[in-house]
């Protein structure tokens, strides 16, 4: 059995890996939600509710986006308020919404191989796709660029993008190798899902993460 | 458990100099006999070719004074001359005391071939580790248990109880199951395959896979190196290994269990997706080892990377007298990343110059019409093999009335010794009557398939695209 990883801990795992996040804030109370919003954040926002047992939030609509001002964002989250009413919670977040293309990045220990990293086209939809590239850790910018590559994402990647849009290689590769080392350094984690990455033309960031870790002596 | 690799473990089970069989018995239907009778003729059942072991053999078994017309001895301790490799066929509940007898006698290698360890539950696996460690105090090296055995055809050893013997030769098969290498060897006969070395590696519980793969790299009989393999302790050893080892010798596995889907987790995308042989795959690219789908593939591989170089030179050409089988064959490249050159003009002069008929295709597939002698099949072959934006060629041969396979083979060989850096494979398509080009073709280190789909896919092979 393995038990997740908060999400405040994750998010100082990611950050002491240089995996970027959009900006967000945590709060637990509505003051603190009201004083969060008040003139720190920039529009469009996403707000969320964060369960104790991190399942897939966007699953159990513990996810309002695209909120436009301070009052669509007070409506979402007394909405989400009463929603998540009986779900046990970590905390609130208030993110400013990043604009790009959903990937999703994850890693997975392997019996035979210990960490692997994985790669593949946007977020919820990548069961159906199952367009997805694999590599055992550690990983370097070549590889991991390649990983991209090798996916239908690669029309992304390209100097035009796919359709006028265009997703940073680089940025995106980092993140990668990033993730990868991560896991690397922490044999701990049994299962990592951050889904989605959003990747722009200069940028890339882990919009949620989740974390696994093995029980103690496994 | 040998912490690093010592090569001289495994010399010691492939160059012993004297040989005891440990319940060696008179029941022909019995795996002591079989492994007598391996050693005295070389094989089971008579082969061309078997040699029987240059070294001392001596028979052990209490219940006889000889089998085979052989001087039996009651123990190891009787034997009166040093033994180097002992190969154990004698039951379960036995086999620890013979390690130490064995030990005592200062035996260098054993092959033990017993089941009932680990591969049956707990009490094996305790059984299996006592015996590990029993040998392990003697230093001496364990092949198994739960294994065939041995077999090293350029020294004339075979120590397994294989119903045949493979020829010599440079492919090298590290098995992990016993039963898979016996069909492999009577396949291999049939099928002109030959070996290096031919090993069951069973429950591993000293020497494993991943030891022998390190042992092949500087072994000068072995070429390439095939695996069939059902699971691993140590990937990163084995990742670590290959990737050394593959700069030198190709390595090509067969790897069964795929059925494996990523295991339900608790809410996790990545653990439902990522499967364990999506995993394997990807651990295989990052360290240079082909896989195979099945085991014609293993062998086809693992052949023809031993008998040609490599090439990263992805471009090739297609040449055929018949449309159809060129148009097939070109499907399965693109299926396996192959790219088929696109011919130049001044390409097309210079094949023109030596003479095509006014019908041929004029593009890769070069279809050069049914009617094609040996001469423009000379024309196509020599002039694509020596045109520098090609990077390898198949050669197909539909069997019509004037086809002379025979002299289409010749042509096909005489090409690749100019040009022995270009891959190529061969598809003369048909039976009874290419054969004797076929035979040919393989004779001269050239792979020659009945079927498109299969020269594609080696090809593949050689171009570093499984």
């Amino acid at each position: 059995m393995a038990t997740a990883l908060g999400y405040k801990q994750s998010l100082s795992l990611l950050e002491a890996y240089g995996i970027e996040t959009p900006v967000q804030v945590l709060v637990r109370t509505p003051e603190q939600f009201d004083y969060a919003i008040a003139d720190r954040l920039r529009y469009p926002l996403v707000v969320k509710a964060i369960p104790t047992d991190a399942g897939h939030k966007s699953e159990k609509h513990l996810v309002e986006t695209g909120l436009r001002t301070a009052k669509e964002a007070k409506q979402a989250f007394s909405s989400l308020v009463q929603r998540a009413s009986g779900t046990p919670l970590e905390c609130f977040v208030i993110q400013e919404q990043v604009k790009g293309v959903e990937f999703i990045v994850g890693s997975k220990k392997d019996d035979v191989f210990g960490q692997t990293i994985m790669f593949g086209m946007g977020g919820v939809y990548v069961e159906l796709t199952r367009d997805f590239s694999v590599r055992v850790c550690p990983l370097d910018t070549e590889h991991a660029k390649a990983m991209l590559l090798e996916t239908k994402a690669a029309a992304f990647f390209t100097r035009d993008g796919f359709r006028g849009i265009h997703a940073s290689l680089d940025a995106t590769a980092r993140l990668l190798v990033n993730a990868s080392k991560m896991v690397e350094e922490n044999p701990r984690i049994a299962e990592m899902d951050l889904n989605p990455v959003i990747a722009t033309a200069n940028g890339c960031y882990a919009v949620d993460c989740r974390i696994l870790l093995e029980q103690k002596g496994q | 458990m040998i912490m690093a690799f010592d090569r001289t473990r495994i010399d010691q089970l492939v160059k012993p100099a004297s040989v005891a069989v440990i319940g060696a018995s008179a029941d022909p239907a019995s795996v002591g006999q079989g492994v007598l009778k391996s050693l005295l003729y070389g094989s089971v059942f008579e082969v061309g070719g078997a040699r029987p072991f240059p070294g001392k053999v001596y028979p052990v078994n209490p219940h006889h004074s000889d089998v085979l017309g052989k001087k039996c001895y009651p123990s190891v301790h009787d034997i009166p001359e040093p033994v180097d490799l002992a190969v154990l066929c004698v039951p379960a509940a036995a086999v620890l005391q013979v390690v130490r007898e064995c030990g005592q006698k200062k035996v260098k290698a054993l092959v033990i071939t017993t089941a009932g360890f680990a591969e049956i539950g707990a009490q094996g696996r305790i059984l299996q580790e006592q015996l590990a460690a029993e040998a392990d105090k003697f230093k001496m090296t364990i092949l198994g248990p739960n294994c065939l055995g041995i077999i090293r055809p350029p020294e004339s050893l075979n120590a397994s109880f294989a119903l045949a013997a493979p020829k010599d030769g440079d492919v090298a098969f590290i098995s992990q199951s016993g039963a898979l290498s016996d069909s492999v060897i009577d396949w291999a006969i049939e099928n002109r395959f030959k070996f290096s070395l031919l090993v069951s590696v069973g429950n591993s519980a000293q020497l494993d896979t991943t030891d022998f793969i390190e042992w092949c790299e500087t072994d000068p009989h072995t070429k390439a190196i095939a695996v069939y393999l059902e699971g691993l302790k140590d990937g990163r050893r084995f990742m670590e290994v290959c990737r050394r080892v593959s700069r030198t010798k190709p390595i090509v596995l067969l790897k069964a269990g795929r059925g494996a889907a990523g295991t339900k987790s608790a809410g996790a995308h990545t653990g439902s997706l990522v499967g364990s042989y999506r995993v394997w795959k990807a651990a295989c690219r990052q360290c240079g080892v082909v896989l195979a789908n099945d085991f014609e593939e293993l062998f086809e591989f693992s052949g023809a990377l031993a008998s040609q170089k490599r090439s990263t030179h992805n471009s090739i050409a297609i040449i055929t007298n018949g449309g159809g089988a060129g148009v097939l064959c070109a499907d399965y490249c693109e299926e396996n990343g192959i790219r088929l050159a696109e011919l130049t003009e001044d390409t097309l002069k210079t094949l023109e110059n030596k003479g095509m008929h006014k019908a041929y295709s004029r593009r890769n597939p070069l279809d050069l019409v049914g009617d094609a002698l040996p001469e423009r099949y000379k024309a196509a072959v020599d002039t694509l093999m020596s045109t520098e934006y090609i990077g390898a060629v198949i050669v197909i041969q539909t069997l019509q009335t004037m086809t002379d396979t025979v002299e289409d083979a010749k042509i096909v060989i005489e090409a690749k010794k100019k040009f022995p850096d270009k891959p190529v494979c061969c598809v003369f398509m048909g039976g009874r009557f290419t054969r004797p080009g076929s035979k040919l073709l393989v004779e001269h280190g050239i792979a020659e398939f009945n079927d498109p789909r299969r020269a594609a896919r080696t090809m593949a092979a050689m171009l570093g695209l499984l």
